[in-house]
């Protein structure tokens, strides 16, 4: 755990929530309104909210809370701390090991069921009682306890001063058509460790969404590990019979599909706004944090409160935000037009004011004043990173990367060269995996001499320790040696993956996101609606489809004047490309897909998505990178 | 006139209707209840009968078991079971709530009885009680009192859970020790206040001794200086647990609030001789039973001075039993129930009632025969929905259908003229509630229960009693009919099934799952378990099999030692922790790793989840074993190269990365163990380097070395590593080149330049000085860069027009222009001419 963690309350969502700490992120709403999902997701949070409540009240009197740092982000998805206040939290703690030192008399921990994190708290209860300190305990595993924790605590001899308890928190809505179980580590944990943990997770959390909103009549499912989740899903029908409503599904289809089916996507460099905005700065929690330098000079311009120059600014990136919502889901090249255009409407509005308005024409000024005062905060916001993408977008490096990664996706093309070159100037190891692996499975593996070379280049270049990444990479086939026959030039052509005609303002397909690039993914599900789908093996994985008989009558036809709902759940982690493009399809006219709601175990990017797999072996050594001297010539 | 009741009441002070409710006949034949202990589960539950050891019974000769029984039957006297006593003394016996029978020996042993005469559980009260023996205990719906003879005072107040639940016997209560208050004889009376009654929560118990009455509370002993009223022969608490009723020496009978703070009333029986019982019905009257006298006294208390009792004549012996509205006589032949006439019926049937259910009660009998004075009766009820209300409880107080009916009427009738705000669901229910408690009420069920008495006990209680005394289908009926879940009473009568049944196991399991199946809440895992407990395990496996829920399933299985199926089960299931669960119980039940291993070798889930625990408890040598085990070379080679970056000293770190290389180097591909050689190599070097040359390079990689090597000045032994390493030319060269920049070592960047050309070309010199801010030194490289685009470009980066405009010329691309022209963009005069070129070579 950090220093900054001791004593302090942590910067994450869950305490800053409260006080959002720049005018430009104060200007929306910190949090999804909820309010234009097709189906009633704010009852989900209310739901988590009212349970963590109820969890906080089941602890008397004051209380200190300490979090498990992972859960910072999604529980302020959930909470506010002012609510936490209320129900007597006095102060907020990450887990530390060692000793733990509060003037409280009553700790209340909210952790993953992590024995690193469990070992934690049985040290901080060993060290008040050997300092002769005697507290109330308590410890919520999010969302289960695990046989392995409890035993933990038992085994230190702790679980006698310990109320242990759950907090059954799930499926978190991000957004309107967004729902993610924050779950870092699934893809490593299941295909990589054979830990299926995170799959009953999914299950159970579609359990729990049929308990909300009905049973869902049609269930289709794509990869190896999207079989295991339906066939337990068709295991939990029968152990959870009783619970399920007979109530007409709000949910008509639920699509099940795996990271494996499609391991390309995450590694090509997204271009659509909230993409691009992911990828340069990382997005966490459904909020982004940009530099004073870049976003700066929109906050000092406004009349706030005087801003510390070297805090970052916290942007909430959500539907709530107008300006925000018309742009994530554009290739990038459009966002600058779009952001002048609404600069020149906000002026339109601004001017009327000198014009000579009516009383009911000034009334209807004022009814758009504050949301047009919003929306201003936003653009100029939303103008300032805009800029900086595309500072980064022009550089030639970054050029020069969609140019690998084109010639890659579209022609098969070698670009050893260039990733070579990238090692040589010891770019990001993870740029380089990136590449690499794309290239792998672009390539049904690389030639045994390339394999050799670029694993001796990386070990020799980055160093030792990363020797049990590359390991990992070829276990999960991300990174491999050639044999058999390359399939992939077969999937592009049948399911038209890539074509050079890409209209970026206009789009006629889903090629968009990524540079005539259509995901793999996506295709999936778009084949998935095609009249002739059929259950079958094929390059991309095992297929299925089937339906489950509704509870009570069978005359419960879902409500026909709505669209057809579906449920997307990636299973393994989602882009936000990937969801743009999802949303894109469904706002096509003679719109064949209904809506989407999309969930997942984790929203990532290619980044993050390499970092899960990467084994970091201690001790890690800083790479040696001569840095300019700062002499002038 | 319309059917009335009230020519049944009996008037015992004026003004002051009882009335008897229907009584049973009893089916036992005659028993005398004076001849025997006996004691009645409240809410007109079961009786218990055992014969007094101080009673002499004539032995008729037809009874050839002459071993104490205790024989327990409904109210109505028929006989459910019976427990053959061969133990000792019997210090005390009683129902709790939810009918267990609770014996207490007098060595200090309790035994619960279900009410099918099964023991179901012992325990002893402790020490005290076995090394003094009880002299006497009192039982109560939750808990008992027991004193010993050393008049020590042990306490349970809640019995809490005397089930067996999921296959686990419960654990035993335990008595508390209450202080004492110094006794020197027997007590000559005592009673318990129910816990749910007094101010701590904690049972009171009063004892009456010669010369005052103490109350003995968990924390202390208050004398309550009674003496002036001289010796208390007899003490009843009430039954809401708000006054003690007390019979003294002089006849005389007091009511105290139970603190004793103030006499509430004093009444002379006139007798000398105190009663033989002496009970509450409900909480506002006492009854007095003399055997001699043949009668019983109703001496009624709930308002300021007592009047003249109501004397009843009984020929027959009799046992009196309080309920919270009433109370039980029973006799030889019959069981009936006295109670203060409640309320609404009152209300409505006493003798020129006016109020407004009367009205209603009695327009509803007009209107029934079509008489139009009911329209101007119902105009002059002013509230209607009270009259609607208390119609509807007057019908579910009286027994009768005949009764129950007309007074339904009369609600339905008034309710119609009341507005949508009146909740209709209130009737309705209470038809079902009459329904209901006219069933348990039959003489078949024998379980004669008030609507008060309903409502206190509650029905999923009252539905628990019934499948307790096997009336499992009503049980379900009802269930069913109330809405209630009926899982519960379908386990207990699978369970019941498995216990009693003597058919072979597979009818037994083919009749559970024919009735179960329709039923998806209902838990196998718990019929599984009683079968378990019973001994049948085989049938328990198979009843198992039906469990549709693994959580269930599992821990079950592993209780019954069936880990193998146990972790075939989780393992399905999906669910990873109930897999942990069984391997985490298999390795306590293992003696050596080996063993452990070995049963889990055929079940890769369960290995893999066993990895990924050492992985998470750090736990890396028992990894690295298993997977030794498992000949899982490869991975035992990657657990030890954990091991060995977790080793902060260098030298253990090469030991055990040679133990390491030792094991990868079995392997087919030898990438890994060749990549762990040359680490060592490097290791040992980055050794010698910082011995002779200073500075920190251990644990760089072979490039950071190499960078290092040369910004030391170490060309010799940079060159060296890249032989000894095959470091490609390349990479070499970028090193070098970067190295050389960041020292600003223009001049040897210069020569290196020149030593040949440079596999990499000239791009990488420009780079580099541009990197390290030497715009003069990339100027040198620029024009050696074989592309002319680049060339352009890296001219326009460095603001020189004229020779970017030159190169840019040769690639004869108009785009180019466009490119270079973000370097120019404060300059108006170059974007002029960069904009002329683009239009002149586009065309």
């Amino acid at each position: 755990m950090k220093p900054a963690g001791r004593g302090q309350p942590p910067s994450g969502a869950a305490a800053g929530a409260g006080a959002p700490n720049a005018p430009a992120a104060a200007a929306a709403s910190p949090y999804p309104t909820l309010s234009g999902s097709v189906i009633n997701l704010s009852k989900m949070r209310e739901e988590a909210r009212r349970a963590l409540i109820e969890l906080l009240d089941s602890v008397k009197g004051k209380k200190v809370l300490v979090l498990d740092p992972k859960l910072s982000g999604p529980l302020g998805q959930v909470v506010e701390m002012a609510l936490l206040k209320e129900h007597g939290v006095e102060k907020i703690y990450y887990v530390q090991s060692g000793r733990f030192s509060t003037d409280s008399r009553t700790i209340v921990y909210l952790i993953r069921p992590r024995v690193e994190l469990a070992k934690r708290i049985a040290e901080n209860i060993e060290n008040h009682k050997n300092e002769g300190q005697s507290k109330e305990y308590h410890v919520f595993f999010v969302p289960r306890s695990t046989t392995i924790c409890v035993t933990l605590l038992e085994e230190h001899g702790v679980d006698n001063v310990v109320t242990m308890g759950e907090y059954p928190l799930d499926l978190i809505p991000y957004d309107d058509d967004v729902l993610s179980l924050e779950l870092d580590s699934s893809y490593r944990e299941c295909f990589l460790e054979g830990d299926r943990s995170s799959l009953y997770y999914v299950a159970r959390s579609i359990m729990k969404m049929q308990a909300s909103f009905g049973i869902i009549p049609k269930i289709t499912w794509k990869g190896n590990a999207s079989r295991l989740v339906a066939e337990m899903l068709g295991r939990m029908r029968k152990e959870f019979e009783h619970e399920l409503p007979n109530t007409s599904p709000d949910i008509d289809q639920l699509l099940i599909i795996d990271r494996e089916v499609d391991l390309i996507t995450p590694l090509l460099t997204q271009l659509t706004y909230e993409g691009l905005i992911d990828e340069i700065f990382g997005i966490s929690n459904s909020f982004v944090e940009i530099d004073p330098n870049i976003i700066g000079a929109v906050a000092a311009k406004k009349d706030g409160p005087p801003v510390d120059p070297n805090r970052k600014h916290k942007v909430p990136l959500n539907s709530g935000d107008r300006v925000f919502s018309t742009l994530r889901d554009l290739n990038f090249n459009n966002v600058g037009p779009l952001l002048n255009k609404k600069a020149r409407e906000i002026d339109e509005y601004y001017k009327q004011r000198h014009n000579n308005l009516t009383p009911p024409q000034l009334r209807d000024y004022m009814k758009k004043f504050a949301a047009t005062q919003q929306e201003h905060l936003s653009s100029t916001t939303h103008t300032a990173v805009a800029l900086h993408i595309q500072k980064v977008v022009r550089d030639p490096a970054f050029l020069s990367r969609l140019e690998a990664e084109v010639n890659l996706i579209g022609e098969s093309n070698s670009i050893d060269d260039y990733i070579e070159e990238c090692i040589n100037k010891q770019e990001p190891l993870v740029k380089v995996l990136r590449l690499l692996c794309l290239t792998s499975l672009v390539n049904n593996g690389l030639k045994v001499k390339m394999h050799e070379f670029y694993r001796r280049e990386i070990i020799q270049s980055y160093g030792f320790e990363h020797i049990l990444t590359l390991d990992n990479l070829e276990q999960l086939g991300l990174l491999k040696r050639q044999e058999g026959k390359n399939t992939f030039p077969s999937v592009r052509k049948n399911l038209n993956v890539y074509s050079e005609d890409v209209n970026e303002s206009e789009p006629k397909d889903i090629n968009f996101a990524y540079s005539g690039y259509a995901p793999l993914s996506i295709r999936v599900i778009q084949n998935s609606f095609k009249p002739g789908w059929e259950v079958r093996d094929d390059l991309l994985g095992p297929q299925d489809r089937m339906t489950q008989t509704l509870n009570g009558s069978t005359d419960k036809l879902p409500n026909s004047t709505r669209n057809n709902v579906t449920l997307v759940y990636f299973v393994g982690g989602v882009t936000f490309a990937e969801i743009s493009l999802l949303r894109w399809l469904s706002r096509q006219e003679g719109n064949l897909y209904g809506d989407f709601v999309v969930a997942t175990t984790k929203l990532i990017n290619g980044n993050s998505f390499l970092q899960s797999i990467m084994e970091n072996m201690t001790p890690p050594p800083p790479p040696v990178q001569p840095k300019p001297s700062g002499k002038k010539k | 006139m319309s059917l009335n009741p009230s020519s049944d009441w009996i008037e015992i002070q004026p003004g002051c209707f009882y009335q008897r409710r229907e009584p049973y006949n009893m089916e036992w034949g005659a028993v005398n209840p004076s001849k025997f202990r006996l004691v009645a589960a409240s809410y007109g539950g079961l009786l218990a009968l055992t014969r007094e050891d101080r009673k002499i019974v004539k032995a008729s000769g037809a009874e050839t078991d002459l071993r104490p029984r205790i024989d327990i039957y409904t109210q109505a006297g028929k006989r459910i079971s019976y427990i053959v006593w061969n133990k000792t003394k019997i210090a005390g016996m009683g129902w709790t709530d939810d009918e267990k029978l609770i014996i207490v020996e007098a060595t200090g042993t309790v035994y619960v009885y279900s009410l099918r005469g099964k023991e179901e559980l012992q325990f002893s009260l402790g020490q005290m009680a076995r090394d003094s023996g009880v002299m006497e205990a009192k039982i109560w719906g939750t808990g008992l009192v027991a004193i010993t003879n050393n008049y020590d005072i042990l306490v349970i107040n809640y019995f809490q859970n005397l089930t067996v639940q999921n296959g686990k016997a419960p654990e035993p209560p335990k008595a508390r020790l209450y202080p004492n208050p110094s006794l020197a004889e027997p007590p000559v009376a005592w009673a318990v206040i129910d816990p749910q009654y007094t101010q701590s929560l904690n049972a009171e118990v009063i004892i009456a001794t010669r010369t005052t009455v103490y109350t003995v509370d968990v924390a202390d002993v208050q004398d309550q200086m009674t003496g002036t009223y001289g010796t208390f022969l007899v003490i009843v608490p009430s039954p809401n647990g708000k006054y003690v009723a007390c019979f003294t020496e002089g006849g005389s009978l007091i009511i105290f609030p139970s603190d004793f703070s103030k006499k509430k009333t004093e009444f002379s029986t006139e007798y000398k001789m105190p009663p033989e019982q002496m009970a509450w019905c409900g909480g506002d009257s006492i009854i007095c039973y003399w055997a001699k006298l043949k009668a019983i006294l109703v001496i009624r208390v709930a308002s300021g001075d007592i009047a003249k009792p109501y004397v009843s004549q009984y020929e027959q012996p009799l046992f009196l039993s309080s309920e919270c509205d009433g109370i039980r006589i029973i006799t030889p032949d019959r069981s009936e129930f006295i109670q203060k006439v409640p309320d609404s019926n009152e209300s409505i049937f006493s003798i020129g009632s006016t109020s407004p259910p009367a009205m209603l009660y009695d327009a509803s009998y007009l209107f029934e025969r079509k008489n139009p004075k009911a329209d101007e009766m119902i105009r002059s009820i002013r509230d209607m929905e009270f009259a609607v209300e208390e119609c509807l409880r007057a019908a579910a107080n009286e027994t009768s259908p005949y009764l129950q009916e007309p007074l339904l009427t009369a609600s339905a009738y008034g309710k119609t003229f009341l507005d949508s705000t009146f909740d209709s669901t209130k009737f309705t229910d209470m038809c079902k509630t009459i329904r209901i408690l006219n069933a348990i009420n039959d003489n078949s069920v024998g379980m004669p229960i008030t609507f008060v008495q309903y409502e206190q006990l509650g029905l999923p209680n009252i539905i628990n009693r019934l499948v307790e005394r096997h009336q499992h289908l009503l049980a379900l009926r009802i269930s069913q009919y109330a809405g209630l879940k009926q899982e519960k009473v379908l386990v207990h009568w699978a369970c019941a099934k498995v216990v009693g049944s003597t058919a072979s196991p597979d009818e037994v399991l083919h009749s559970i799952v024919d009735k179960l199946k329709n039923s998806p809440g209902v838990s196998y895992a718990e019929i599984a378990s009683i079968a378990h407990l019973n001994g049948n395990t085989d049938l328990a496996t198979r009843l198992l099999d039906y469990e549709p829920r693994a959580a269930e399933q599992v821990p079950l299985l592993v209780s019954m030692h069936q880990e193998d199926t146990a972790l075939i089960k989780a393992i399905n299931s999906g669910d990873t922790d109930l897999v942990y669960s069984v391997v985490l119980s298999i390795k306590r039940k293992c003696r050596s790793a080996a063993e452990f291993l070995q049963s889990l070798k055929a079940k890769p889930v369960a290995l893999q989840l066993l990895m990924s625990y050492c992985k998470q408890q750090g736990d890396l040598a028992l990894l690295r074993d298993i997977q030794i085990e498992l000949n899982r070379i490869p991975e035992a080679g990657n657990t030890t190269l954990i091991q060995a970056y977790k080793e902060p000293e260098l030298k253990k770190r090469i030991d055990t990365l040679e133990e390491s290389f030792g094991i990868l180097a079995r392997n087919k591909d030898t990438f890994m163990a060749k990549a762990v050689e040359d680490q060592i190599k490097l290791l040992h070097l980055q050794k010698d380097f910082e011995a002779t040359i200073g500075g920190e390079y251990v644990d760089g990689s072979v490039s950071d070395t190499i960078t290092k090597l040369i910004l030391a000045g170490q060309n010799a032994k940079a060159s060296k590593m890249q032989k000894d390493f095959k470091v490609p030319d390349k990479r070499f060269w970028w090193l070098k080149i970067r190295a050389l920049a960041a020292t600003s070592d223009w001049n040897s960047l210069d020569k290196f330049s020149r030593e040949k050309k440079p596999p990499i070309g000239y791009e990488p010199f420009v780079e580099v000085c541009l990197e390290f801010k030497s715009r003069e030194e990339a100027v040198r490289y620029v024009p050696k860069v074989a592309s002319p685009a680049k060339r352009a470009m890296y001219y326009a980066t460095l603001g020189m027009l004229e020779e970017g405009v030159e190169a840019a010329k040769l690639t004869k691309d108009p785009n180019i222009f466009q490119q270079m022209k973000t370097h120019f963009s404060s300059n108006n005069r170059a974007k002029e001419v960069l904009d002329q070129l683009t239009e002149q070579f586009a065309r």
